[in-house]
């Protein structure tokens, strides 16, 4: 087929560029630049943009870019007075969301993974949290916990376990708990999918094979199902362990990071920095040390992804 | 010069590879609104102002809306008014977000705390001049005008339109059957004390509501810190220092209000709906602006109620913050700012001031205006909301409290509250970290 040509004279240097864009192997990534583009100006170019303002003291208003080293990592660490309890707060948070979405949804699988009656209803209900809007379900959970109107204080009154109103969202001994339930509630569904499909691709012969080997309930769990779901298993904690670092809209909703520091979170004091005392740098900052805490899992779930890949 | 074939593909290639480079640097550099690009010539189409508003009780979104109306109808073919509908809960992140993108409305509801931080740094307009040359100086209440003059500049950021007062509903049913007298007229720290203790039953009922959770604390504490004469936040200029030291009275009346005498009840941190547990008759009292009448007047409590002064002590003080209308520092690019401030006088005159403060069950700050009937009768207690009105104070206006109160007041009374520090670890605390925060703005 013949090429259309257009009788254009063109410096030599812009035929040699032509020449150089034309070549086959250079061709195939410009396909790519749909893709590519959005992800540079939303993803990467954002990212970049946050890291360099990390190191300026620039505000909404000075817009001030000029560099100042380490300064804000300096302040934040040597004089903050919430930062390291946000910090510790964080990974007492991530670990005990993780910990336990983990163990809950291992179990809520197994069981959604039995031919129980119902049990397409059930998957269905086990759902409901993860498309339930992160606000709307956090305003759902306030009242729940609320302490005069609220449905927990009524229930554990009802059955005897408490004798008085708790303000389990203002109480410095239960803050922390509460908002983690919520995490919890919001995260079970995710880990509920992922290794319901993991259990699924377990071949029903080696259950099968351990039972004839004398394997019982619990060491066909220990010796079959744990181990095949290793890799899914990995996965599912690597992007719960990122989603409960990052975790922001409950927490906020429902504490505001109160009582005193006791549910303040990286997140949400990065969030404060940022837009109610208008220090985009210092909240950069905190951004930056979130990105370099979370480099560990993020390597890693990338790591098993291409591993699954190949 | 040679002739050289460009082939179709090579075009197409060079094209989009251009495109990618235009909507590059288009992301890089916001291109600024030309200087008034926005200004109507003879004939052209009216001027379009955006005014984003606040207000959100029936009435007062009605009366807003008429006024808005209003305008349309008389000055439509001129400039057009664009009426904005925002929310208390959202609008720091909305100015916040808007200012930066240089996309504010051009008339901002908002309050005189506010107003200030944001026109110290740049979002709204210096109004000092128009102000003054508007008439508004002479027909605005003085103590309103004075919370709108930037303490640092003496500029004025905003124009106040309306204010509410802090006061406290009480259960009237309760008073009367312990034999205490309602009062409509005033009372003390030491009437009030014997009387809450009085109308105290836990865990059935508690002398005084309250809500202690961490964006709360500060509203209902601060007028009793600065009844002991603590400033809390003070200064002008330049030169300015955290007061905190003679609020100690009232930081320990809070904590044996709670720990001792059981007056407060420990579910005050929980964020409930206090109001509503008023009208159920699980507080005795409330303390509240004066806007909250219809919501106590909807839960259809089964006791007489009244509202009535907060009780004072070595000085008599509520929290009282006038409202007000700021025209955006990006109303300049578009050529907006004499027709915004058209329409801020037309909301600003008696009869819209007044219409929009009554639906929201607050005050007009228009002298003239607060003597309407409406605003002076028995009906609703208005006349004891009245009477506060001139005992209003309202939080520092410096752009360092949004951070001292945020990150340091608000929070740390709660640990103090909740038994985490003592009040000297409170106080020293509040001064040593609240200086530094100071200083840090003042540089």
């Amino acid at each position: 087929m013949s090429t259309k040509s257009l009788s254009v004279p063109l410096p030599e240097g812009l035929e040699r560029l032509s020449r150089r864009l034309s070549n086959r192997h250079i061709t195939p990534y410009y396909y790519l630049l749909p893709t590519v583009i959005p992800l540079l100006l939303l993803t990467v170019y954002p990212l970049l943009r946050g890291i360099y303002l990390a190191f300026t003291q620039y505000n909404l208003y000075n817009k001030d870019t000029t560099l100042v080293g380490t300064l804000n990592f300096i302040e934040l660490t040597t004089n903050d007075t919430l930062f390291w309890g946000a910090l510790a707060n964080n990974i007492i948070w991530t670990v005990g969301i993780v910990v336990i979405t983990y163990v809950l949804g291992l179990f809520t699988s197994i069981a959604l993974n039995e031919n129980i009656p119902l049990r397409g209803l059930f998957r269905g209900l086990a759902l409901i949290p993860w498309v339930c809007p992160a606000v709307v379900a956090a305003l759902t959970w306030r009242w729940i916990f609320d302490p005069h109107f609220g449905m927990l204080n009524y229930a554990l009154m009802e059955i005897g376990l408490i004798d008085r109103q708790i303000g389990w969202l203002g109480d410095k001994n239960t803050a922390l708990a509460a908002t983690m339930v919520v995490a919890i509630w919001k995260l079970l569904p995710f880990s509920v999918v992922m290794l319901l499909a993991g259990l699924q691709t377990v071949p029903e012969e080696l259950y099968e094979a351990g039972a004839i080997d004398g394997a019982g309930v619990l060491g066909r769990f220990r010796y079959i199902t744990v181990p095949l779901l290793n890799r899914v298993g990995k996965i599912a904690i690597l992007l719960t362990t990122i989603w409960a670092f990052n975790h922001f809209d409950s927490v906020y909703v429902l504490t505001g990071g109160g009582p005193g520091d006791t549910t303040m979170l990286l997140s949400i004091m990065s969030y404060l920095n940022a837009f109610r005392f208008f220090k985009i740098g210092y909240a950069s900052a905190v951004g930056v040390i979130m990105l370099i805490l979370l480099l560990l899992p993020i390597t890693l779930y990338t790591r098993q992804v291409l591993e699954d890949v190949e | 010069m040679n002739e050289t074939r460009l082939s179709r593909r090579n075009f197409l290639q060079m094209a989009g590879l251009s495109a990618a480079g235009v909507a590059l640097a288009a992301c890089a550099a916001p291109v600024a609104p030309q200087e008034g690009a926005g200004d109507m010539e003879g004939g052209a189409e009216p001027q379009t102002v955006q005014f984003y508003t606040l207000v959100w009780q029936p009435g007062a979104v009605e009366a807003a809306q008429a006024a808005i109306d209003g305008w349309n109808a008389e000055h439509g073919s001129r400039i057009t008014a664009e009426y904005i509908q925002g929310g208390w809960g959202q609008a720091r992140d909305y100015l916040t977000t808007s200012i930066a993108g240089g996309v504010t409305p051009d008339i901002v509801h908002g309050i005189t705390a506010w107003a200030n931080e944001y026109g110290t740094q740049g979002g709204y307009l210096d109004l000092t001049e128009l102000i003054n040359n508007s008439g508004l100086v002479e027909t605005t209440h003085p103590k309103a005008l004075d919370a709108a003059v930037s303490p640092l500049d003496g500029k004025i950021f905003s124009v106040p339109w309306c204010w509410e007062v802090g006061t406290m509903y009480v259960n009237a049913d309760r008073f009367h059957e312990a034999g205490f007298e309602l009062p409509l007229d005033g009372w003390t720290w030491d009437d009030f004390i014997p009387a809450a203790k009085e109308l105290t039953s836990p865990p059935e009922y508690y002398g005084l509501a309250a809500n202690l959770t961490a964006t709360q604390t500060t509203e209902d504490i601060i007028a009793w810190m600065w009844q002991t004469g603590a400033e809390v936040m003070g200064g002008s200029g330049q030169n300015w220092e955290i007061d905190v030291q003679p609020a100690r009275e009232a930081l320990q009346l809070w904590h044996d209000m709670l720990w001792v005498d059981e007056i407060l009840s420990q579910e005050s941190f929980g964020g409930s709906n206090t109001l509503e547990a008023f009208g159920l008759g699980i507080y005795t009292m409330r303390q509240t602006g004066c806007w909250a009448r219809r919501i106590v007047m909807e839960a259809e409590p089964e006791f007489e109620w009244h509202m009535v002064p907060l009780p004072h002590y070595k000085r008599h003080a509520n929290s009282s913050e006038p409202q007000t209308w700021s025209v955006a520092t990006d109303s300049t690019g578009r050529g907006t700012v004499d027709a915004a401030w058209e329409v801020v006088l037309w909301l600003s005159n008696d009869e819209n001031s007044s219409a929009i403060a009554y639906g929201d069950w607050l005050f007009p700050t228009s002298v003239k205006a607060m003597e309407d009937p409406r605003f002076t009768t028995t009906e609703h207690s208005w006349d004891v909301a009245l009477r506060e009105v001139e005992h209003g104070v309202g939080y520092p206006k410096h752009p360092a409290w949004a951070e001292f109160d945020d990150r340091l007041l608000g929070p740390n009374i709660q640990k103090y509250l909740q038994n985490e520090m003592t009040l000297d670890e409170l106080i020293d605390l509040l001064e040593v970290e609240g200086t530094k925060i100071l200083q840090e703005y003042q540089v």
